[in-house]
């Protein structure tokens, strides 16, 4: 019976995290996984078009897949008919539209409809495009709704750039046929020029030809440089303008794309698999860049397996202290492990892909700071097995992977790093000992919402289950202190190798003085007899609090609190957050924990 | 009570740890509402009134919820040069009371050591720092550095090529209705008014704008008319500095002038003749001459491929040392300052489509206390809570 349990257990386990084997077991060779990995350069950064495919998806749309009409339509699947079969693209719901005022434009009533294909919006644009240009030019003074249709006018504008990468936006008929009329005119022109003995060029560009070469060149505004042609990353109308002249003919890559397009529209899957190898075939092998991983790690998105996994543990710890801990805690433990380690190995794969320390942007923090609580939470409960460490573990890592997947949908998180963190050294001592400390500051408030909690349900708590509380707190704020203090020092540092000053009193550093500050008090107080665990408990509650301003708030203040702060949906879950730390602690003052003298547990 | 007592009770107080907790508390209370009131006074401000100051009083913001309101009622802080040195002051009682040479507190010691030197370090860079920039453009050459905050009223002897020497006021010691009668030239000037910050433009008195008797250089010329008006309040536009003065030479006036630091980087200098010698006068940022000339040599600003996203900024750069013939080329760009005779140029800026290029230059005698300081401190952290943790893992076994 036990085993029966143990094995469901770990089968359930097993299911969740599948995206992370599926790959390697089932190997997809379809024309559109061939694309997917094939790489191009966007954003600086060379990537394979999956990665692309997804950014731009999660920007407009705010996921990775769309779904219509009951059916899952993934992001490379839509950005090939972007590419090369505009007429189905344009069909999708892709655009998430959620403010009331810009639904009632089309007519529509809040929570009627959220998503929007190209041709619902289009004969609406000329009045989006009036809309967004008579905002408030100053950014800070825009209203919700003044923002929403900015917002919406860019993600309609990114849309169309995109969309015109393989061929012009006003040309509807096939590609093919288009390049080869393209490709003669410029040809029949370079011809009499040349038989011509004249100097000058001018004479021979008739207006058509005009009218063409403007197409190619809004073709080459698109920002996907999808071709590597000539030892260089070129846009297809690039490729036009420079390759047909210097090759007397269409080069051989646009002919491709031609068959692509082709092949896409008629739905002839072998023939699209077949134009899509030789096209890949022509991109580089540059050292450095994995664009493999990348696919891999878009494929198997490590992150949000291991979301699942801590979802399950934080499930089979409320079970084993409920029902039977010798039955689920040790499996909850090592469950817990497993998605300890695909965390790890997600972290891994971005150092590998990017070139980067782990952490370099505020999504990555996220993600960082839930590895070190749940590294710390193992440790813990390697210590002392009593499913506290499992279940802090899993909440923190749990909140923080959630937190990193909503700021996820702002584009590529493995971005190039501007100038100033441009520095590999930096960002793996000050930024990581940051994360570090802000991780091990969220496990000591977590663990004390927990003991709380556990304390109310379960009708107190014995005396050898608060000491272990006590000392994991303890343990938790002390690795704070320890590593925000040598973060924040080693902020002021780089800050006086950039610009010479060791302190600004800029917003973030403050962040960080005050957890700095604050475990410090929260130690004093312990060795001086101010505090016992009740206190401790309170304390490093409020230092969620503080922990979430420095990480958060103090990024909302340059934008934010000036005149619409409170409206920033992101400002909103902060102010929750804060109230329901201090409403915890408020209900503990009224409701205190009581402490059993004798072992029940 | 004896006064021995008396002394005892209030260093057992000073030492205290609970004076340290209260300390720290109001400190994370101090800090958070500094930072609220950057958004409305700037980071700058924000640092006089909050973390270099003994007492502050903060208030909800009147555009908050409530605001109208809530914005009456006066939060009142102490400072940050109230709790910084009590808090040395409870560090120092406290070792001094409560020390024992024992092995398993020796770290703390460490750490307090590096706290006191953070807080000394800090006031003494915040009394000995300056902080100037230097523009250049490309083969351009300069030895001199201009101030972020301070301006100077300005007066130089101009000979055949370029300036003999220099006579410089700063802006602060300049008072309306005054006059400056002991400069080493042959003539003395009237300071009419003084604008801390000033509105100028074209025509005058109907938008509330007055000539005050202008009649000579830019003001005359163009037409000019100023208004006072309040401080910008900001780290990102500086003051209009604007002066009215008049020259008079021997009892005789030679006219009226107004010089303002906006005139210097756009218009010719304003100059005037005494006794055959050709002098010019200006309100200008606070320059400080150096004993060496940097020449820039090249700027580059590096992109990404296909992108607008800078990856480095970097300039090569000639130092020239007039005083001891030392010559030498050198990199500066994004976290690779150079350090000469005391000061570090940072590279900080550019303009002219990529041909110019601002150099930030510090000069903080006491750069390298954090240092040191940062390194006791995580040993001192590292020991202690090692031999915590190991009691700990001792316990649990």
């Amino acid at each position: 019976m036990k085993r029966a349990a143990i094995i469901l257990m770990w089968l359930l386990a097993v299911a969740m995290a599948w995206p992370i084997l599926k790959p390697a077991v089932k190997k997809d060779e379809s024309g559109e996984a061939v694309l997917g990995k094939m790489t191009v350069l966007e954003g600086g950064r060379v990537k394979p078009l999956d990665s692309v495919a997804r950014q731009t998806l999660l920007i407009i749309r705010g996921k990775q897949k769309i779904s219509m009409d009951g059916k899952r339509i993934s992001a490379i699947d839509w950005m090939l008919d972007m590419f090369f079969n505009r007429e189905a693209a344009d069909a999708m719901p892709v655009f998430r539209i959620d403010h009331p005022e810009i639904l009632g434009m089309f007519g529509l009533e809040a929570g009627t409809k959220k998503y929007f294909s190209y041709n619902d919006l289009y004969p609406y644009l000329t009045k989006i495009q009036e809309q967004a240009r008579q905002v408030n030019p100053d950014q800070k003074q825009r209203n919700p709704y003044e923002r929403a249709v900015t917002q919406l006018f860019g993600m309609l504008i990114q849309h169309q750039t995109i969309a015109q990468t393989i061929v012009p936006l006003s040309m509807r008929d096939e590609v093919a046929p288009y390049y080869n009329t393209v490709s003669r005119s410029i040809l029949d022109a370079a011809a009499k020029f040349a038989g011509s003995g004249e100097s000058s060029p001018e004479k021979f560009t008739t207006p058509k030809l005009q009218m063409q070469m403007r197409e190619l060149n809004d073709m080459a505004q698109t920002p996907v440089f999808l071709l590597h042609y000539n030892g260089d990353w070129k846009t297809p109308g690039e490729v036009m303008i420079e390759g047909i002249p210097a090759e007397g003919k269409l080069p051989e890559q646009m002919a491709i794309l031609g068959r692509l397009a082709k092949s896409r529209k008629s739905g002839d899957e072998e023939a699209f698999r077949v134009a899509a190898n030789q096209l890949a075939a022509y991109t580089p092998h540059v050292a450095g860049e994995n664009p493999k991983t990348e696919y891999y790690f878009n494929q198997s998105q490590p992150f949000v397996v291991s979301l699942t996994l801590y979802v399950l543990v934080m499930l089979l710890v409320f079970l084993g202290w409920q029902f039977s801990p010798g039955l689920f805690l040790p499996t909850a433990y090592h469950i817990l492990w497993l998605g300890f380690i695909i965390h790890t190995a997600g972290l891994v794969l971005r150092v590998i892909i990017t070139g980067y320390a782990p952490v370099t942007n505020l999504y990555s923090s996220a993600v960082g700071v839930g590895w070190v609580a749940v590294l710390l939470s193992l440790i813990f409960e390697y210590l002392q097995r009593k499913g506290v460490g499992s279940l802090a573990a899993a909440t923190v890592g749990f909140l923080t992977l959630l937190v990193a997947h909503h700021l996820s949908d702002s584009g590529d998180t493995m971005e190039k790093m501007r100038a100033v963190l441009n520095s590999n050294f930096w960002l793996s001592t000050h930024v990581i000992t940051i994360t570090m400390g802000y991780g091990a500051t969220f496990l000591g408030g977590f663990l004390g919402i927990i003991y709380t909690l556990y304390g109310w349900f379960r009708r107190g708590i014995a005396k050898d289950m608060q000491q272990s509380f006590h000392r994991m707190i303890y343990g938790a704020i002390a690795f704070s202190l320890l590593f925000s203090f040598v973060g924040t020092v080693l902020g002021g540092i780089w800050a006086d190798q950039s610009w010479g000053r060791f302190w600004g009193w800029d917003p973030k550093e403050n962040g960080a003085l005050m957890i700095v500050l604050w475990t410090a008090m929260v130690l004093h107080a312990l060795r001086g007899g101010l505090i016992k665990t009740r206190g401790l408990v309170n304390l490093a509650i409020i230092g969620n609090v503080i922990t979430a301003w420095s990480w958060f708030g103090t990024n909302m203040l340059g934008v934010g609190l000036h005149s619409y702060g409170f409206m920033d949906s992101a400002f909103f879950w902060l102010v929750m957050f804060w109230f329901s730390q201090f409403f915890i602690i408020g209900l503990e003052w009224l409701f205190p924990v009581r402490v059993k003298r004798i072992e029940i547990d | 009570m004896t006064p021995h007592s008396v002394l005892k009770l209030l260093l057992d107080a000073l030492g205290s740890l609970k004076l340290s907790v209260i300390l720290l508390a109001l400190s994370v209370l101090l800090v958070f509402f500094g930072t609220l009131d950057q958004v409305r006074i700037g980071i700058r401000e924000a640092q006089d009134i909050y973390f270099e100051s003994l007492f502050a009083i903060w208030r909800y913001p009147l555009i908050w919820p409530g605001g109208d309101f809530l914005n009456y009622i006066p939060v009142p802080l102490p400072g940050g040069y109230l709790i910084g040195p009590l808090l040395l002051v409870n560090l120092v009682t406290g070792h001094l009371r409560y020390w024992r040479p024992r092995w398993s507190i020796i770290g703390i010691s460490f750490i307090h050591l590096g706290i006191i030197m953070l807080l000394v370090g800090q006031l003494a860079t915040n009394l000995l720092q300056t902080e100037d920039y230097m523009w250049l453009d490309e083969g351009g050459k300069s030895n001199y550095v201009e101030s972020f905050q301070l301006d100077e009223f300005y007066i130089s002897k101009i000979g055949e090529d370029g300036a003999l020497g220099v006579y410089s006021l700063p802006y602060k010691s300049l008072e309306a209705e005054s006059t400056l009668d002991s400069l080493p030239f042959p003539f003395e000037i009237k300071l009419h008014q003084v604008f801390d910050n000033a509105q100028i433009a074209q025509g005058g008195e109907s938008q509330g704008r007055q000539k005050f008797g202008v009649n000579q250089g830019l003001g005359q010329s163009l037409n000019l008319g100023v208004r006072e008006i309040e401080s910008f309040h900001s780290d990102e536009q500086r003051d209009i500095r604007t002066a009215v003065i008049e020259v008079s030479a021997g009892g005789e006036s030679l006219g009226t002038w107004m010089v303002s630091n906006v005139f210097e980087s756009r218009f010719p200098q304003q100059e005037f003749v005494v006794d055959g010698q050709k002098y010019a006068v200006g309100m200008r940022y606070k320059r400080t001459y150096l004993s060496y000339t940097l020449t820039l040599l090249e700027f580059n600003h590096d992109r990404y491929p296909g992108t607008n996203i800078p990856s480095n900024f970097s300039s090569r750069v000639l130092v020239e040392n007039q005083e001891n013939g030392d010559s030498k080329e050198v990199m500066i760009f994004m976290n690779n300052p150079l350090r000469y005779e005391g000061m570090t140029f940072y590279q900080a800026s550019f303009a002219k489509q990529d041909t110019a290029s601002m150099f930030q230059v510090v000069h903080n005698p006491s750069w390298l206390v954090p240092y040191i300081a940062c390194i006791l401190v995580s040993i001192g952290l590292t020991y202690q809570f090692g031999v915590a943790g190991f009691r700990m893992l001792r316990r649990v076994k």
